[in-house]
């Protein structure tokens, strides 16, 4: 014999299994090996806990599965029964029923006074298990069937619900719905693929061409191909539950594991190899464009299948009940397969030997079927035979909108790249779908009135948008280096991108709200301001989201994104959401301005960190005071305040919530400037700084000693300045005085402006603390948080009148929303002020003189 | 005449005491040269030496540890947007959209050049034809050969006109004909004013193409100058007996 001779069919599967499992074996080692390097040997390797959990997540939804399909059984005999008339009953309600028949059977009429009571109970009964009737239609229909037909259209719960037997399954309905659900199983199960990694841009197999190159026989490299995934998927593993569930209802708990061991395992492998030798097919058959996009959906498949039992087993009930009539044109579908599965013959027979024969079958077939179709798939060779894809005209007639050259691009992808559809529509929505499903309770108002019902497109549209954002750079894949050779190329691209994505989820939101104004025609108005205020929310939102792109490494390795991060990219959501919710507007104008400004926060760190995409190890914080700075100092100075507040009420009860409120602001804010100053001196930002507007050259550093004595020596050097703070606190307090008259005008706020004045009139104490706070706490505290920090970032960032504004709106909304307008114009008036006369003191001078005002009119 | 000591802003590439580390890793210590306008240099050295991370650092894609590296007077890294208007990157193995058509990779890059798009198109097509480009610009980039994407890649770097190209191993994947055909494009360029750096580790095509030689070992200048005098130097009969020489060990201090 040569030494030469190539390994068999066997021998070649046994060699490339063990190259995958030292693959993996060395992946892990690598992994450990940056961890370790990143946190010096003080990190922990999660990942023998995170496989641990997957496979407990895993047996969950495969006992889920199990459980829906035999509840979709069930429900499906209910179904069946009452098509017929029937009512599924207890035995003592049928014995009731009887015994009233002997008596009054003449009197349908008399009967049913007798059995009232017995009724009703048994209505209490039924109903908590109906999703689709109430106590009183239950007890309506029992009625009428005890009075139509007696106790003849009674059966009881053993007679109409054989559940998972032979007689179970004769009838159409449960014998349709427990096929429909197994072969969706079976479904989900093929297309698992490797687990939830949906990457798209993996297009061909970069070693099959290297494995071709040797003088093995196909069948043996691909079902080896197919083979590896399963020992490295814990979603395969699970598989054996879900039939040993099946078989432990159908049979007992003996044959459930005889049934786990020899007919899920089988079923288990021949499912995960169909699967991938799907995808070789479509690696192999397929066009590159067409490829990403079949790929995408089977994983797609496979990613719904992994929570779709979990959402059967929660609402399988609710929607057998409603739907049951629909399912009545199952009846002239044969649906054999969960009977053949379990060994169930047309006679009421049933046999475990049949089942196992069955399973095998079936194993068998798949497998059989799995390798015929990938080496079949090689029969054009590995490069394929596709016709050579052409632009068809020129496109610049085609596409019209998006002039823009990176706008183009990125519509050139959405309608071009057939994966595009399944990455930046499906997944999203699924994904978004699921959450929303975990909040069920909430949107179950959705239906019942227009403002839940955009609340909910709004989630909806967000996480959408919160999915998509990090998977922005996976269609650019290794193209990536020709932005990288631009001008500012991955910036405006990223841009760009946020574009295309907020226009996306704001179809799906501008759907959901079309549905609602054909719901809710009376309130088509309000749902188009939902609708202008979406418009303004998503492009936030989107350019959120991109802040959170990572660029996977050479080595395939992705920086995971902070959670930190994550949920600052939600921040605004919840506040929009819940202001449409409840109707409360202002709080959903707050929700946008917080994310506008969130958004500006995050992409300037986000422009410190994208020189060093690939450059992690350079990376530098971006230089204090930076708009999240701003942003967190002024959130703690709330939450701090109201803390204090709460605590300083405790103590001195209900009465002196108000001054209790006024003294937790005044500490807060005093506090909080202090330490917000500390942290950024920490962090080289001298306290001085932050009360000039550009940075302090020598003759104008003055050191912090305390407030009044800084702002005494900027009094006595720049008393111009001071003056023109003063005269327009004069100004504006002038404007509040009209503002507040015009207001008292209008039935709407005159209720609420003269309870004000009566509750200043009758506590003294409340004018003193309030005055206090704003005329020496506050003018201090807010014009070093909101202008010298917040508005110098802000004008880094946006420039101009748009700085301005958005500073002033983010001001206005601490305050209460009667009060924005003058609040907001203060905030302008103050930025405007900081910025020209390059201090911060006028713009103190400007508040007090404004509050004090405020306080002695009010 | 500039003495050594003094920058000479008139070179294009100025390469100062330049290294670049990744964590614990030392990629490139202490690089230094200068590639004067109108010059052809090749960056030669082994595989791993470091001349794809050295193009990195000119594009402003990674930060220099230390040192400086500088484009036509402007830092690399802080400049980078700057930069890129100066140098035409081609790199080792080009990726492009999948779904866009060679002319449309073409006519994006020129629009986020800010290229009046008609002209520079104008100005390629003519490029294309002698590429024997031409015809394949209407298809799907990803579906092009090795060579195709390298032919693409060299049009979209000099799509802008760049003072300076920057080209790893720009023959690899050529046939003969284009082989040739680049040699001409390069020597019409330099002839034309523009400076050319390009890394390969093809001995034949520094001799045929530069004139001066930067080599690179473990992430070191190892030798430079101009290939007329580098052999003779060390007393090595050529050029590639001389790189063997200096780069079959790694280099000592």
């Amino acid at each position: 014999m040569s030494a030469a001779s190539p390994p068999g069919t066997w021998g070649t599967v046994r060699l490339l299994l063990a190259s995958a499992r030292r693959r993996t074996e060395g992946r892990r080692q690598r992994q450990q090996q940056l961890l370790n390097q990143r946190s010096d040997g003080k990190g922990f390797d999660w990942s023998s806990i995170g496989t641990f959990i997957l496979v407990i997540v895993s047996l969950i939804i495969q006992g889920c599965a199990a459980g829906s399909i035999v509840m979709a059984v069930y429900a499906g005999q209910r179904a069946e029964a009452e098509l017929q008339g029937r009512m599924i009953v207890s035995t003592d309600f049928i014995e009731q029923v009887r015994a009233a028949e002997q008596i009054n059977y003449a009197a349908p009429q008399l009967r049913i006074e007798a059995l009232s009571e017995a009724i009703e109970n048994e209505a209490y009964e039924i109903a908590p298990a109906r999703s689709d009737l109430d106590r009183k239609e239950v007890a309506a229909r029992l009625r009428a069937i005890v009075a139509s037909s007696g106790s003849r259209n009674l059966v009881t719960k053993d007679d109409a619900q054989h559940g998972l037997k032979p007689a179970g399954l004769a009838a159409p309905i449960p014998a349709f719905l427990g096929s429909a659900l197994l072969l969706l199983w079976l479904i989900a199960l093929v297309c698992q693929g490797e687990g939830l990694e949906l990457d798209l841009t993996r297009r061909r197999h970069p070693m099959w061409e290297w494995l071709f190159s040797h003088p093995v026989r196909p069948r043996a490299v691909f079902l080896a191909e197919m083979i590896a995934p399963l020992a490295t998927n814990p979603a395969y593993w699970a598989v054996p539950l879900m039939v040993g569930g099946l078989f432990l209802v159908a049979y007992d708990p003996l044959y459930g594991l005889a049934a786990a061991a020899l007919i899920g395992v089988p079923i288990s492998v021949a499912a995960g190899c169909l699967g991938k030798s799907l995808e070789i097919g479509a690696m192999l058959r397929l066009p590159p464009r067409t490829r990403g996009g079949v790929i995408g959906i089977l994983s797609w498949l496979g990613f719904v299948g992994t929570f779709g039992p979990i959402v059967g087993l929660v609402m399988i009930n609710w929607l057998v009940a409603h739907f049951a009539s629909q399912f009545a044109f199952a009846a002239r579908l044969p649906a054999p397969l969960l009977g053949l599965f379990l060994g169930f013959d047309g006679a009421g027979g049933q046999s475990f030997v049949r089942a196992l024969a069955f399973g095998w079958l079936l194993a068998g077939g798949m497998l059989g079927f799995a390798v015929w179709f990938s080496v079949r798939s090689l029969r054009n060779g590995l490069a394929g035979a596709f016709a050579a894809e052409t632009v068809a005209t020129s496109p610049a007639q085609q596409v019209r909108f998006g002039r823009q050259p990176l706008y183009r691009k990125e519509v050139l992808w959405f309608l071009r790249d057939r994966s595009a559809i399944v990455q930046t529509i499906l997944i999203p929505l699924t994904i978004a779908a699921y959450d929303m499903f975990q909040m069920r309770g909430v949107l179950g108002y959705a239906a019942e009135s227009w403002n839940f019902l955009a609340g909910a497109a709004i989630v909806l549209g967000t996480y959408m948008l919160w999915v998509l954002g990090p998977k922005s750079l996976v269609s650019e894949g290794a193209a990536l280096w020709i932005a990288l050779t631009w001008p500012q190329g991955m910036e405006s691209m990223l841009k760009a991108k946020a574009w295309l994505w907020s226009l996306i989820a704001t179809l799906l939101v501008a759907v959901l709200l079309l549905l609602g104004c054909a719901l809710f025609p009376q309130d088509t108005w309000k749902i188009a301001l939902v609708g202008m205020g979406w418009y303004v929310f998503a492009r936030s939102m989107a350019e959120k989201a991109v802040t959170l792109v990572t660029v996977v490494s050479e080595s395939g390795e992705a920086q995971p994104v902070p959670a930190g991060r994550r949920w600052a990219a939600q921040l605004g959501m919840f506040t929009f959401a819940v202001g449409i919710c409840t109707q409360v507007w202002s709080l959903a104008i707050v929700g946008i301005v917080y994310s506008w400004v969130t958004a500006a926060a995050m992409w300037e760190n986000f422009r410190a960190r994208l020189p060093y995409l690939y450059d992690p190890w350079s990376e530098k914080l971006p230089p204090p005071p930076t708009l999240m700075h701003a942003m967190i100092a002024i959130s703690a100075m709330i939450e701090v305040s109201s803390i204090i507040a709460a605590l300083a009420a405790g103590f001195g009860g209900q009465a002196s919530v108000p001054v209790a409120m006024a003294i937790g602001y005044s500490a807060s804010a005093v506090l909080v400037s202090i330490v917000t100053a500390r942290i950024l001196e920490d962090r080289g930002m001298h306290p001085a700084a932050a009360w000039l507007w550009s940075p302090p050259s020598q003759h104008t550093v003055h050191m912090f000693v305390a407030p009044w004595e800084t702002l005494w020596r900027l009094f006595r050097d720049y008393g111009r300045a001071m003056a023109e703070g003063l005269a327009l606190g004069l100004l504006l307090g002038g404007f509040l005085w009209v503002y507040i008259h015009v207001l008292a005008m209008y039935p709407a706020f005159a209720p609420g402006i003269a309870a004000t004045h009566a509750q200043f009139a009758a506590n003294p104490a409340l004018r003193l603390s309030y005055g206090f706070i704003a005329i020496l706490c506050a003018p201090f505290a807010e014009e070093y948080l909101f202008r010298g920090l917040l508005y110098r970032a802000l004008d880094r960032q946006w420039g101009g009148w748009k700085a301005v504004f958005a500073a002033a709106a983010f001001f206005a909304i601490y305050h209460p929303p009667m009060a924005w307008l003058p609040v907001g114009l203060l905030g302008a008036l103050s930025c405007l002020l900081f910025k020209r006369t390059g201090r911060l003191a006028p713009s103190v001078v400007l508040h007090m003189t404004y509050n004090t005002v405020a306080v002695l009119t009010t | 005449m500039q003495s050594k000591a003094l920058p000479m802003i008139d070179d294009i590439v100025v390469v100062d005491r330049a290294s670049k580390s990744f964590g614990p890793k030392t990629a490139l210590s202490d690089i230094s040269f200068r590639v004067p306008p109108g010059q052809i240099c090749g960056l030669l050295g082994p595989n791993g030496a470091g001349k794809t991370t050295l193009f990195r650092l000119l594009m402003g894609i990674l930060k220099a540890t230390s040192g400086t590296l500088q484009v036509a007077g402007l830092d690399a890294f802080e400049e980078r947007v700057e930069v890129k208007r100066v140098i035409g990157f081609l790199p080792d193995e080009p990726v492009f959209y999948s779904y866009l058509s060679g002319r449309e990779v073409l006519a994006l890059s020129a629009g986020m050049h800010g290229l009046d798009v008609q002209e520079a198109m104008a100005r390629v097509e003519t490029l294309a034809q002698r590429m024997r480009l031409a015809d394949d610009l209407d298809k799907y980039a990803e579906e092009y050969s090795r060579g195709m994407k390298k032919k693409l890649g060299l049009l979209l770097a000099m799509l802008h006109q760049p003072r300076l190209l920057v080209l790893d191993e720009p023959t690899n994947g050529l046939d003969v004909e284009s082989t040739r055909l680049f040699y001409d494009l390069v020597n019409e360029e330099a002839a034309a004013g523009t400076t050319v750096l390009f890394s390969t580790h093809l001995m034949d095509h520094v001799a045929r193409l530069c004139s001066h030689a930067v080599i690179v070992n473990s992430g070191r200048v190892v030798e430079q100058g101009a290939l007329a005098d580098l052999a003779e130097r060390h007393g090595e009969p050529d050029l590639e007996a001389l790189f063997l020489k200096l780069t079959s060990r790694p280099a000592k201090e």
